[in-house]
Parts: C-alpha cells; structure tokens; sequence
C-alpha cells in the first residue's frame, strides 16, 4: 500500500512542477485534433491551406511531448551523486514506476484523448477503433517515447541530451547512406521489417532504462547505448526475407482448400495494354497467364510474392529475387504474372522452349458487405473502415470522381472500390487500394495524423486525368455516380506453385 | 539494532582512472558518536562518504552502515539515515514546507514538530522556494531534511563550507541537539569548530587513515614541546619519529610530540639534550595538530 502511496506521491509531486507545461501542450494537441478532424471532414483529404499551421504543430508536438518526458526524468536524474532523491528513501522502482506513470498520465493518455477527438469529430465512434489507437500508441512508446526515456537516463539535462540525440540521428543519417537496404519483399510481411525494428528498440531500451534505474552505471549504460544504435539500424534493412517465412506459418492459417495457380495455356500474346516501362530499362518483361482454380466460394486471391525460376534446354537456370508482378487484365481476361528478364538472357533464349517454376504467395481475402457511396453527396460512415466518401471534381478537374476512405489509427486497408456512373450498365470500373500488413497484428499508424484515407480516381476515358485513374467509358455521367466498397479481410495465405510448361519467351513479350 | 560499530570501513579502495583516491582505508566508528573525518582537499573523505551511501562504488573493499553493507542498502536503511552534503542538489522550484511535506511520507520517523522546531531555530523562510534561499539557508534547509526523522545516522559533508559564522552556530546547535540519539560522521575542513564538539576523530591523508581516536586521547597525546637551552641547538642523531616538524632557533628547539608521555617524553628530551635549561609541552588546538600532521606526510612523501 505504501508502495504505491510513494509512486503517486512522486508523480503527484512531478505534475505539480510540470503542470503548466501539460496544460499548454495539451491546448496545442486539442488544436491539432480539431484540425485534422476539420481536415477529413471538410477536403476529404486533399492538403489545403491550412498545412502551414498543421506542420508548426505537428513539429511543436512532435518535439514537445518527448522534452516533457525527457524532463521528468531529469527531475530526478540518475548519472552521478548529488541529487537529493539518491539519500532519500526513495527506491529506485518506486522512482521508475512513478516516471512511467507520469508518462502515460501526462503524455500518452492526452495524444490518446486528441485522438479519439479527431475521429469522434469525423463523426465515427472512437471505441469503435479502441484496438487500433491503443495499438497506434503502443508504437509510438516504442518507437519515441522510450529512445528518448533511455536517453534522457543517462544524460544530466536538456543540453546534454540534445547532443546525444542528435548524435544517435547523425549515426542513422550516415549508416542510411553507407549500408543499402535489401529491397526483399516479404510477401504482405514487409510490416516485419518496421515492427520488428520497434520491437527490438522497445526492448533495447527498455532495457537500458531498467538496468541504468536499478544500477545507475552510466559508464557502462552509455557505450551500450551507442552500440545499440548502430546495430538497430541492421534490423529494417538487413531483415532476413526468410523469417517472413516463418511468420507466415506462424502468423497467417493455411489455407484448408489450396489455390492451385495454373499456366493458362488457352490465352496466348502479352497482357493487353500492357506498354513498356523506362523504370525497368535492362529487362525485358513476359507476362504469362495464370490461371487461379480451386478457388473456395466468396473468397478473392491476391498474389504479394512471386519467386520464379526458368531453365533453358541446355540447363541453363535463372531465378529471379522476390517480387509483386501479378496483374489484372485491363480488358477482364484474367491474370497475368509478369517476368523481369534480364536483356542478356532473353536475347540469348528469348525463342527457345523454356520450361520452369514459380513461387507464388497466395493470399485468401473474404469480402466485406459492400457499401454504397453516391458522388456528390455526403459521406458515409461505414463500419469497420471510417468515413467514406466520393467527391466529383477533385484535382480541380470536373471530369474526375474522388473515391475516398478516411481509416482511422491504421495504414490503409484493402479497400475494392468500384465505380458505376449514373445511368451505366453494371458492372462498373473496379479499382483496388493495396496493403502491405497482412496478418499484421498492430497495424497501427505511426504518423502524427490518426486518420489515414484511402484514395482511388477514376476519370472517364476523354478526360486528361486517366493517368493512375481507373477509367471509366467516355462521357460517363459522374455526379449521382453510385461508389461500391467492399474491403477485404486476409483470411489465409498459402505458398503455391506454378509449373510454367514448355513456352516461347518471345511469344509473350512486349 | 545494531550492536557494533553504526558505520566501518574495510580496506576500502577507490580509484578514478589512475587516481587512487582511497587506499586500504580502515575506519570504525562507534553508534552514538560524533566522529570528525579530516583531511586536507583530495584525501578521500567526500569519497569514503559516497561510498557509504552507495552514491558510488568502491573499487575493492567493504563499508557498511547500520550493520548493512553500503551495496546492500535498502530505503529502510536509508529511512535511518540523513544525509547534508555541500553539493546536494535539491529541488530548487519548491517552496520550504512543500519540500519538507514531500520528504515527510517517505519517513515512516517523521516528527512533525522536531521539523518546525528546527525551522524556528534555523530561522527559515518555509514559503520561499528554494532556488531564492542563500547557500547558508540551503543548508539549513538540508539539515532539518535530515534531521526531522530522528536518524540515527547522521553524515555531513563540509557542511560548514563557505558560511558565515552565524550560519556555522546555527548548524552545530541543530546538530549538537541530536547528538546521543544519533551517530554523526562529519566531513571538515573547519577543524576550529568540529573541535568544540566532535568526541573522535580521524585524519585522511591521500587515502589512508592516518590515525581515527577519540578527540580527548588526541588532545591528550600531541604536545608542542619548547626546549631552552643556553647554546645554538644541532638536533641530534636519533631523532624520535613521534618527534614531528623540528624547528632550532638561537637557543631554542621546537617539536610536536605525537605520542605524548609526561615521564618518557621528559626523559627522552633529557637524554637528547643533556644541557636543556627548560622543557615546556603546550596542548595543541586541533588545527594545529591538523597541520603539523599534513606538513609531515607532506614532507614525508
């Protein structure tokens, strides 16, 4: 009892200190909600005018709240043997679990408070979305709160601190030049690269800050520090693509009734509209036609790894690295899986019969109950996404409609939005918004906005916006146009090869 | 309780980089005592108290206090234990009382009416905040921090240091109130005052304790002795070592004995010089043993 009598002492006695500078940080925070609160509501996401102030505040706060904690740890600070709390009575997990407590009463639990109010002014329900704030502030403890909490344990004050942080950026800044980052992809797993870096910085740190509270070995708590940096930054970019493997399994249920992916051998020639890219100079692609059977009712397949590997008569192999090339037919054909072939290889066996494999993971997504958005009305909430909406004229185009969700604490979700202007036959124009957070426990957001939006444009066929645009037939009528979303929940995901026969590379190049 | 000594060193070592800043130090002090640890700057005795209370490690060797090892101390020692250094830092942005309220649950010892009674005599602000006392009021506020719960150790570090006369009576009437229901070990260069009031005392020179004995025996055994004799002196060959810091002049020998016997001492000084007309042994005050002591590892090193 006594115990905690002491940590809310101690707390009491640090809000009292700091009260001024929690009220004046938590004006600003409330500012901050009701602008982007504003912000959804009234542009539907488009950046806007008032960016200036929201940037102010964004670095205000970005820099405030972590001083504020940095600060209460100074109060009573660990290195060296004068501060009058070391002959105090005052043990050093009462110290710590009182720190904390100020932390999240005084810091997080206000950001948390702004957050809920940025969404509730969208008009959505913030306890809906409980999962995902918490989650959403779990990561910034993580990946903030505590570099700086374990900074500031083995600093003496502002100054001091500042230059190990700046130190620690400058360290990243150099690293991030000098080591490339592996571009593997992880099959919808790429969030492993970032969560596990938060992970092992929430321990390291965490680490260091018990370990300094309980020992205050600041000579030794230091280089570890240092050390730390310098090996975290390995994490994201030296994340082995192989332990997506094993959090595949671990993670993600396989599917009960696999996918076979087949060759589609009927289609012949390279996708339709398919045009070549100066992005992938020194390749030549192919796009073979697959085919996706057994198929379990009311489930969609996306494809979010491909390892392929073709062998020449003469056995000579080719493989290529991990990579995303699945792609829907422009004219509703079917699949194609794109190959970047290097230019050597295919003109060397570019007219050969090539046969081989390829390595596909195939994700299971159940579909949502799709909900309906008019163009030019007012947006809807929908359960389980956010506010969404379709606003005719966006990029100051009237030929244009805006298809938007506002999600609120999370990356953007798997979103099918499909477009049917007024008085068009169904079906309309599909267009899908991507995620890479499959099977992602906490899939929060980690930027200073909590809401993240959706967005796809669809422009009809005569229009000069159809870049990146899912094109509708020309002279669509889009005000009253009907927006369909359905989103898309990952409900398995299974390695499934493909055996690619006899081909002719030629013959499906462009 | 404790039975033995409240607070013991044992060949306690303490080095910063190269610097050895404690040798093999050895040090008992009895519970009840109020034990003056001197030494000139650098000797150790900031160091040796750190060390006690666990504000730093030793590089080898053992301390305790209370009967706990100074690593082992938990905040039910430290409960027991007050604390007023030179360079404490407190926190300044509080008021007086609300320093002493924020320090009171911590205490389970607490006496709220020893912590008025000694603001009243130390005459303290108890509505300013710290930050706008003087040096001389810090440390009188330190001290009613430390001794508003009956401690039964008490350590003070040059608590003395810097303050004007007034401030320094203040502090050792505080202190000297509480002797007997406390153990004070205090560190000092301001050997005039500890001397009126400390019962041991210990010298610190580079690290070691040079001798630790109660105040009493002290002033018993060091003598300045004066020797008159009828012809200019040349001090003799075998020279007692106890025999410090010999000065001639036209017929006089000056010497402190630092193991003063009144027959052996006369006796010594009649064998050494024969043709002495006088032998006079004066009491020392305690800074000049301090200095004559500090002279001779001085001049012995």
């Amino acid at each position: 009892m006594s115990h905690l009598f002491h940590i809310f002492h101690i707390f009491r006695k640090d809000l009292r200190r700091y009260w001024p500078y929690i009220l004046a940080l938590s004006c600003l925070t409330a500012v901050q909600a009701a602008l982007y609160g504003r912000l959804h509501l009234d542009f539907a996401g488009f950046t806007t005018g008032s960016d200036r102030a929201r940037h102010i505040l964004e670095s205000a706060l970005g820099f405030g709240w972590p001083f504020l904690a940095a600060v209460v740890i100074y109060e009573d600070s660990l290195p060296g043997s004068t501060q009058d709390w070391l002959f105090r009575p005052i043990g050093w997990r009462k110290l710590l679990a009182a720190k904390c407590l100020f932390v999240l009463i005084a810091v997080v639990l206000p950001n948390i408070i702004a957050d809920a109010c940025s969404v509730a002014l969208l008009g959505l329900d913030p306890f809906e979305y409980l999962p995902g704030l918490l989650a959403r502030h779990a990561l910034r403890v993580a990946g903030l709160l505590l570099p700086v909490l374990a900074v500031a344990t083995l600093t003496t004050g502002i100054p001091q601190g500042v230059v190990a942080i700046v130190a620690i950026v400058a360290v990243q800044g150099i690293l991030s030049t000098l080591v490339e980052s592996s571009s593997d992809l992880m099959g919808g797993f790429e969030w492993l690269r970032f969560m596990s870096f938060y992970a092992v910085v929430a321990v390291f740190c965490l680490a260091i800050v018990i370990r300094q509270y309980a020992t205050r070995l600041t000579t030794q708590h230091r280089p570890a520090l240092a050390l730390g940096c310098i090996l975290v930054f390995f994490v994201p970019t030296r994340f082995p693509a192989s332990v997506a493997g094993l959090a595949q399994r671990a993670l993600a249920p396989q599917a009960s009734s696999p996918v076979r992916v087949e060759f589609d051998s009927i289609r012949t020639g390279p996708m339709a509209g398919a045009i070549p890219s100066p992005i992938f100079r020194g390749t030549n692609v192919v796009y073979l036609p697959i085919r996706f059977d057994g198929m379990p009712a009311g489930l969609q397949a996306r494809v979010h790894r491909v390892t392929v590997e073709l062998q020449t008569p003469e056995g000579q192999r080719w493989a290529s690295t991990p990579t995303r090339p699945v792609y829907q037919g422009q004219d509703g054909t079917g699949s194609w899986l794109a190959v970047h072939l290097p230019k050597e290889f295919f003109e060397r066996h570019g007219s050969e019969r090539i046969r081989g494999s390829a390595r596909l993971a195939v994700a299971l997504y159940s579909a949502s109950t799709p909900a309906t958005v008019i163009a030019g009305s007012p947006p809807v909430r929908i359960s389980g996404i956010g506010l969404c909406g379709a606003t005719p004229g966006a990029r100051h185009a009237a030929r244009t409609i805006f298809a938007w969700c506002a999600q609120p604490f999370q990356q953007p979700r798997h979103l099918v939005m499909t477009v049917t202007p007024a008085g068009a036959p169904v079906p309309g124009v599909v267009r899908s918004t991507g995620s890479t957070n499959l099977f992602n426990p906490l899939p929060a957001d980690f930027d200073f906005d909590p809401i993240s939006v959706a967005r796809v444009i669809f422009a009809p066929a005569d229009s000069e916006y159809t870049f990146d645009a899912g094109v509708l037939p020309a002279g669509s009528k889009l005000d009253g146009a009907k927006v369909t979303i359905t989103q898309l929940t990952p409900v398995s995901l299974a390695d499934v090869t493909l055996v690619i026969p006899d081909i002719v590379l030629r013959d499906h190049s462009i | 309780m404790t039975t033995g000594p409240a607070i013991r060193t044992s060949d306690l070592e303490k080095r910063f980089g190269r610097n050895r800043v404690l040798r093999g130090l050895d040090l008992e002090i009895a519970p009840g005592s109020i034990y003056a640890l001197v030494g000139a700057n650098g000797a150790g005795k900031t160091t040796t108290l750190k060390i006690l209370l666990n504000l730093i490690r030793p590089t080898s060797g053992q301390s305790s206090i209370l009967g706990v090892e100074s690593r082992r101390i938990t905040p039910a020692q430290l409960a027991r234990v007050g604390y007023v250094s030179e360079n404490m830092k407190l926190p300044e942005w509080m008021r007086m009382d609300a320093f002493l309220a924020y320090l009171k649950p911590f205490y389970p010892t607490w006496d709220d009416a020893l912590a008025a009674e000694l603001v009243q005599l130390l005459d303290l602000p108890v509505g300013r905040r710290l930050s706008e006392l003087s040096r001389g009021m810090k440390m009188k506020a330190a001290l009613v921090s430390a001794l508003a719960f009956h401690p039964s150790v008490l350590i003070l570090d040059e608590p003395f240091s810097g303050l004007d006369p007034m401030v320094r009576d203040d502090l050792i009437t505080a202190v000297l109130d509480r002797a007997g229901e406390t153990t004070i070990l205090i560190s000092s260069h301001d050997l005039a005052e500890i001397e009126s009031f400390a019962s041991h005392v210990g010298y610190l020179d580079e690290g070691r304790l040079r001798f630790s004995e109660e105040m009493a025996s002290l002033s018993l055994r060091f003598r300045e002795v004066e020797v008159a004799l009828d012809a200019p002196p040349a001090l003799p060959a075998g020279w007692p070592e106890t025999w410090l810091r010999p000065e001639t002049s036209s017929a006089l020998v000056r010497f402190v004995e630092s193991r003063y016997d009144p027959q052996r001492t006369e006796a010594d000084v009649r064998r050494l010089f024969p043709a002495a007309r006088r032998v006079e042994a004066n009491p020392m005050p305690l800074r000049a043993i301090f200095v004559t002591l500090a002279r001779s590892a001085r001049k012995a090193a």
